[in-house]
């Protein structure tokens, strides 16, 4: 081909034949009859002239590679049936010669040698010869193929047809592998199968030849092309044809003897760049890079990595997508060979302009965050949230279509947003925004809101989708509501979005006809969600709630839906009365209805009623009226139900009714039934005549035997033992992590500790009121020492410390029973005989710090009672040594607003608590917990519970923020103590706090190290910017509080222990005095700041006070930042004068974090040595400056010094400073590990070390250092 | 507007005592000393002398308010002087070591018109009479 001349572009070359040209392989003719084969007429003469013409351009480029040939490849092109041609001529020629004269055959001949020489006619002959010998060759050869049919196929060019799967096997070189026809046509992938070229695959098959498999396997998993040809058995096919490999490169290989040798360069598919150069730029560069963009992009195998997806969103591995048939779809809209689509064509085609197309891709869309919401595509792993969001956003795109597109863009949306977490439906008492990590990763809040919910509400409205879309539709609001109060609020502020929902899936026409929808109560479980999300969405809900009416009008039994869906229907409502309720909204419903609602209660009370929950929905609605009622000016509007109505009712009575139909088993039935009972008869000591002591002893009667030897027994031993054993089986780990088992254990810990509580308040809700003392004899049998074990194993529980940060945040949920189980076992306890007062003081202090959100109450209540416990004659019983004058002003009567204060909730986000009592229902703005995150006890936070473990010190807090602080503008008026005595009082009450913790055991909840330092610190700050001039005034100069904090800060000292001289340190503790600081000083303030002021406090007014010194040092230990050293050490470097601390009064764990890692800032060494050069440093800021003054000069305590560095600072030392200091250097001796020595042992030790020491003198510093500290370094 | 005249931040009010001792009745050997009409300039300068004193145990100072012209000075000493003796001692060395710094000013000022060979340029660095400009040879032959 190189050789060869080249005169035009295209297909036309002018070639020199070879002097004898290779004969054509003969073929068997077709006819063997000599005739000319017939010519089917099934195609028109245009469509054969097309074909021929397309078959040309086919034919060339099989024949241009073989150069040699030309001459016969051109005649077998433009005729195929080559012996019938040759036969024909030399027929056609004998006739001529025989016709001719004698003349004229001389003429002839003289003209033919002429013209080609007088050897012609041996080279005639020889070619004859040649022909007949390979025409029996060739012959021989066609016979031996046996997988090779003849099909007889009109153009006769190659006898060779294959059925199309054995086709496949022979041809792509992979025969254990299934394949498809477009890759073995397209041959290493350079040209994308759908332009291969087509004529060459469809041209000649005929209707027979074509297989269509009735139902192609969609799955890649399958492996289709595994499938036989198909049987008769398997019913009639249609034949789509046989398969021909007609391809070039199939051809080139079966041609055999035509091949170029081998030396040649390899064939090239025609038009391609590669092609193009070496025909028409022979001399060019074979792989120019400038010509590098001609390449097509697919050459290499159309990038493996990226992740392509079939039609149900499954991944196709990258080998199976390169071989798939191109009938399963997966090729019809992908660029590129391999089959499925990748992601960022799912994206692109999501905004498909074609409805069907994009509706397709769409759904596929849903199917890929199924499966990855799943974990079922490995390859995304990682990607899930980001690719989650993007294809929310393809869906939110496509939700104003109409028809499929629409539907399938809800169905995305549904899975994203509902089923992405498809658990968490029935969570409702708390906020799920942090179930997807972080705020600002959280997908559901970046939601464009008000765009969806507009979609929402119009779609609803007009209904135009199929049912399935529109439920999906109501989940998506569900879910979102679910997800935060903002969210929820906004929905409920959505014109028409709650009166579409409403109309669309509750208000359906009645009775139902049978093409008419069913009502949802799924649509009430909405409802409820919104209700409870604020009390704005409850008092926006009461509209549609009238129209509720009609689930509760008709019993269940009578109703024209099925059973289940009216129970369902029935519940639905009254949980959303319920709702309403603890808001202290809606109660008129119950006189509005009182003949309807009477009848279901008997009903319910009968054995009709199969449904538990309907039970136990009635009990608590029951319950939140009868709280409702029991002060009627918390109600909204006030007198909404009336006792008097209550009493007229009877539900006391009727409470008590069901219990017969109840066993053992039904612990949470029993439980709305005790609370239901507790509700009435507080209600009927407030509101009866003598504090309703007929009532209560009528229900005593009727409760009294059942907990003596009857089933409420059972039901409270069951829930006892239960819950010890799954509280037992609940470690830290399964709450930081849980999965499905432990959240099922969680749920049942709950239940059992709701029903326990719900008994101890019944029991306290028997009692008379107003008793001060233990009553005589208790109302009903309860296990009170079993209960009160219980309570301190849950108190003690390592559920509380990793319930915060669990992986889960709505675990919170569960922890809910378990802090109202302890505030009721608190109550309870205070009326139980043995329990002393020290001891429920414990119980109070420990429990407090277990209360959650909505207990605000209870811990007032229990403070409340716990300090005016807390008297001088209950101290001087313990002998702690506490001035008289402390009592003076009313005790802890003058600290109690400060803590009350600290618990008081704040306005616009008050918790509701899960019983409702007549206070929540008044000031209640949410039922629901904030998320678990926000609520971390040990990190500052917007609600006054749950608390953190030093949160006694909140009177000082206030005392420092005085300016702002609420405490101060609602104290009463007979409150005059001052500051010093409130601080005395809280650092007594601290004191206490510690002391009762420490005497019951529960060393876990006393207040930390740096939460009492920073206490004292605190103290200390009271004076900064003050302007007085007296120390007289100062509060930490009181005797008392100076005296109170020296107590508090003595268990921390040093000295007090020898594990504080273990080295090397323990690991770093949890918390920091940067990390406790900042639940005070709030995010803008660095603790750093506060030191800085300290510092400067202490410079200023301090004369030197040891406790105020002491707490200068902290934060100088090597776990703190470099500044803090800088700061003291360089900044304030005049008053180290002043701090003189013996070791053992250093305020630490561990004395060797202050001396490992060894100082490296040159600033800061330099410090220490200029320090120790004038001589200023006492105690333990001497022993710190001698130990990394030395550690940095001798190499045998820190093998990282640099000896120019060690060198200088010997050479200033030695210059300098005086012999006392010199000599510590010299003599100094650390260990690293086992116990600190500290000084002055560290003086004396012996060793190896003093020699190398001083050749390292003599090394660096010269003669005369050497002769200095000779005399020190030998023994 | 409101700004105080000021003169007030160093003259002296009428009958205003420029400095006051508060005795500390709490702490041994400690007193608050009220200076009026001076600033940090003389709070620190009185600060550093004593805490430099081996009698001081601590000494410290304050401004209570920028806006009012005087400081607290806040002295302990360990027994041997009373602070308000301390603080004398105090003064009395920070007055030599100013006039002694002020004849050792004044003198080395006196060499310049004695020695007047020395031209200074404007910035106080000495040059050699500007010889290197008049040799006849500039920065440019180097």
């Amino acid at each position: 081909m190189q050789q060869g001349p080249v005169h035009l572009v295209g297909s036309i070359l002018e070639r020199k034949p070879r002097a004898t040209p290779l004969a054509p392989s003969p073929k068997p003719a077709s006819g063997k009859t000599g005739f000319p084969a017939v010519q089917h007429r099934s195609q028109s003469a245009f469509a054969r002239s097309r074909e021929q013409q397309k078959r040309t351009p086919s034919a060339r480029s099989q024949q241009v590679p073989a150069v040699q040939n030309v001459h016969a490849s051109a005649l077998e092109a433009g005729n195929g049936n080559t012996d019938d041609w040759r036969e024909q001529i030399d027929e056609e020629n004998r006739r001529r010669v025989e016709a001719m004269s004698e003349e004229e055959r001389e003429e002839e001949r003289r003209e033919i040698l002429q013209r080609f020489g007088p050897s012609v006619s041996e080279t005639l002959r020889k070619v004859r010869e040649l022909r007949e010998k390979k025409r029996l060759g060739s012959e021989r050869r066609e016979t031996e193929g046996t997988s090779v049919t003849n099909r007889g196929a009109p153009d006769g060019t190659f006898g060779q047809n294959v059925k199309l799967t054995s086709a496949l096997t022979s041809s792509s070189g992979k025969p254990s592998r299934p394949s498809s026809p477009p890759s073995a046509m397209s041959r290493g992938g350079t040209r994308p199968s759908s332009r291969a070229d087509r004529s060459v695959r469809f041209a000649d098959i005929t209707s027979k030849d074509i297989h269509v498999y009735e139902s192609a396997p969609p799955s890649p998993r399958r492996r289709p092309l595994a499938l036989p040809p198909p049987s008769d058995a398997d019913g009639p096919t249609i034949s789509l044809g046989e398969w021909a490999p007609t391809s070039p490169s199939v051809r080139r290989r079966e041609q055999g003897p035509f091949l170029p040798d081998a030396q040649s360069p390899p064939q090239v598919e025609e038009g391609t760049p590669e092609d193009i150069r070496r025909r028409f730029f022979p001399t060019a560069l074979a792989n120019d890079p400038s010509l590098a963009w001609m390449e097509p992009s697919s050459d290499s195998p159309a990038t493996p990595s990226t992740l392509r997806f079939d039609l149900t969103g499954a991944p196709i591995p990258p080998d199976v997508s390169a071989v798939l048939p191109t009938h399963l779809g997966l090729h019809h809209h992908a660029e590129g060979v391999h089959a499925g689509y990748s992601l960022d064509e799912l994206f692109l085609l999501s905004r498909s302009t074609v409805p069907a197309q994009r509706a397709a891709i769409i759904g596929v869309l849903a199917h890929i965050a199924r499966r990855l919401k799943n974990g079922k595509t490995v390859q995304l792993s990682g990607q899930d949230s980001d690719l989650r969001k993007r294809i929310m956003a393809a869906g939110i795109e496509a939700l104003a279509e109409r028809g499929s597109v629409g539907a399938r863009a809800v169905e995305v949306l549904w899975e994203c947003i509902v089923n992405w977490h498809g658990d968490v439906t029935s969570i409702q008492s708390i906020e799920l925004e942090t179930l997807d990590g972080a705020s600002e990763e959280d997908p559901i809040s970046t939601l464009p809101l008000e765009y969806i919910l507009s979609q929402a509400s119009s779609a609803l409205a007009i209904r135009a989708l199929p049912g399935e879309s529109l439920t999906q539709w109501l989940a998506i609001l569900h879910r979102l509501g679910q997800h935060s109060n903002a969210i929820a609020n906004s929905i409920v502020s959505t014109s028409g979005l709650v009166a579409s929902v409403v109309q669309a899936f509750l208000l359906t026409p009645i009775p139902p006809s049978c093409d008419s929808p069913l009502p949802d109560p799924f649509a009430l479980e909405l409802l409820v969600t919104l209700a409870l999300a604020s009390r704005v969405n409850a008092s926006a809900l009461l509209g549609p709630a009238d129209a509720l009416l009609r689930y509760v009008t008709t019993l269940p039994t009578v109703s024209s839906y099925p059973l289940h869906l009216a129970v369902a229907l029935l519940t639905g409502t009254l949980r959303l009365y319920t709702a309403f309720a603890s808001y202290g909204l809606y109660a008129h419903v119950a006189t509005t209805a009182a003949e309807h609602f009477s009848q279901i209660g008997r009903y319910i009370a009968s054995a009709e009623c199969t449904s538990k929950q309907l039970r136990e929905t009635w009990y608590e609605l029951l319950a939140a009226w009868m709280v409702c009622a029991r002060d009627p000016h918390r109600t909204t509007p006030s007198h909404d139900i009336l006792w008097s109505q209550v009493v007229g009712w009877d539900w006391g009575e009727e409470v008590l009714e069901t219990r017969r139909w109840l066993t053992a088993e039904d612990h949470t039935t029993w439980a709305a039934i005790w609370r239901a009972e507790a509700a009435w008869l507080e209600g009927v000591r407030v509101n009866e005549p003598r504090s309703g002591q007929e009532a209560r002893s009528t229900a005593l009667g009727a409760l009294q035997a059942g907990f003596q030897s009857g089933v409420e027994k059972d039901v409270v031993e069951r829930s006892h033992q239960m819950l010890g054993q799954l509280l037992d089986s609940i470690s830290g780990d399964s709450i930081r992590s849980p999965r499905h088992k432990d959240l099922i254990t969680l749920n049942a810990t709950a239940g059992h500790a709701s029903a326990l509580a719900a008994v101890m308040r019944l029991w306290l809700s028997c009692l008379p009121p107003q008793l001060s003392e233990p009553p005589e004899s208790p109302p009903f049998i309860l296990p009170f020492s079993k209960l009160s074990s219980l309570c301190s194993q849950v108190t003690l529980h390592p559920i509380w410390a990793s319930v915060f940060s669990s992986d889960v945040p709505y675990t919170l949920v569960f922890c809910r029973p378990l802090a109202l189980l302890l505030s009721s076992y608190l109550e309870l306890s205070r009326q139980i005989p043995g329990i002393t007062q020290s001891v429920w003081i414990a119980q109070a202090f420990s429990i407090t710090l277990r209360l959650l959100p909505g207990d605000e109450e209870d811990a007032q209540r229990n403070l409340g009672y716990a300090l005016d416990l807390i008297t001088a004659d209950f101290v001087n019983t313990r002998s702690w040594d506490v001035p008289a004058i402390i009592w003076e002003k009313g005790g802890m009567q003058i600290v109690k607003p400060f803590l009350d204060s600290r618990l008081q909730p704040k306005e616009e986000i008050s918790v509701g608590p899960i019983w409702i009592s007549p206070r929540s229902i008044a000031v209640a703005s949410t039922q629901r917990l904030p998320p678990a995150q926000s609520l971390i006890p040990d990190a500052r936070h917007n609600y006054p519970l749950p608390l953190a473990k030093d949160w006694l010190s909140a009177p000082i807090d206030s005392l420092l923020r005085s300016g702002d602080s609420d405490v101060f503008k609602s104290l009463p008026l007979s409150w005059d103590a001052s500051e010093s005595e409130v601080v005395r009082l809280s650092l007594l009450l601290a004191k206490i706090h510690r002391e009762i913790l420490c005497t019951h055991g529960m060393h876990a909840l006393i207040p930390s190290r740096e939460e009492t330092l920073f206490t004292c610190m605190k103290v200390f700050m009271l004076e900064h910017g003050q302007q007085q001039n007296d120390s007289t005034e100062e509060v930490f100069r009181d005797a008392i509080v100076g005296r109170l904090m020296d107590e508090l800060v003595a268990p921390f000292a040093a000295g007090t222990t020898t594990m504080s001289l273990q080295l090397p340190s323990p690991e770093i503790p949890a918390q920091n005095l940067e990390s406790v600081a900042k639940r005070f000083l709030g995010p803008s303030t660095p603790f750093y700041q506060f030191y800085t002021d300290f510092v400067g406090l202490y410079d200023a007014i301090s004369f030197a006070h040891p406790l105020f010194a002491r707490l200068l040092l902290p934060p100088l230990s090597m776990r703190y930042s470099l500044d803090y050293r800088k700061y003291l050490w360089a900044d304030y470097a005049h008053v180290l004068k002043t701090i003189r601390i013996p070791v053992d009064a250093v305020l630490t764990g561990s004395i060797g974090e202050y001396l490992w890692p060894v100082e490296g800032d040159a600033e800061v060494l330099g410090s220490y040595l200029r320090a120790l050069i004038r001589g200023l440093l006492d105690g333990v800021l001497r022993f710190i400056a001698v130990h990394h003054i030395a550690c940095n000069i001798w190499s045998d305590l820190n093998e990282s010094v640099e000896d120019d560095k060690g060198k200088k600072l010997l050479q200033t030392l030695v210059d300098q400073a005086g012999f006392d200091a010199i000599r510590e250097v010299v003599c100094y001796r650390q260990v690293q590990a086992g116990m600190v020595l500290v000084p002055p042992t560290c003086f004396a030790q012996v060793g190896d070390w003093k020699s190398m020491r001083l050749e390292f003198v003599k090394r660096t510093g010269g003669n005369s250092i050497y002769d200095r500290l000779k005399a020190l370094l030998e023994n | 507007m409101n700004a105080p005249a000021r003169y007030e931040l160093f003259v002296l009010d009428e009958g205003e005592r420029p400095v006051e001792v508060i005795e500390d009745t709490k702490i041994p050997n400690a007193a608050t000393i009220k200076v009026m009409k001076q600033d940090h300039t003389l709070g620190n300068l009185i600060r550093a002398q004593l805490l430099s004193m081996p009698q001081v145990l601590f000494a410290g100072y304050k401004v209570p308010h920028p806006l009012q012209p005087h400081f607290l000075i806040k002295i302990q000493t360990d027994g041997t002087a009373t602070p308000t003796e301390i603080l004398e001692q105090a003064c009395n060395k920070l007055i030599q070591m100013m006039v002694s710094l002020e004849a050792k000013f004044k003198r080395e000022f006196s060499f310049k018109d004695v020695d007047g060979a020395v031209a200074e340029d404007p910035y106080g660095t000495v040059t050699a009479g500007g010889a290197t400009w008049t040799d006849g040879r500039d920065y440019l032959d180097f």
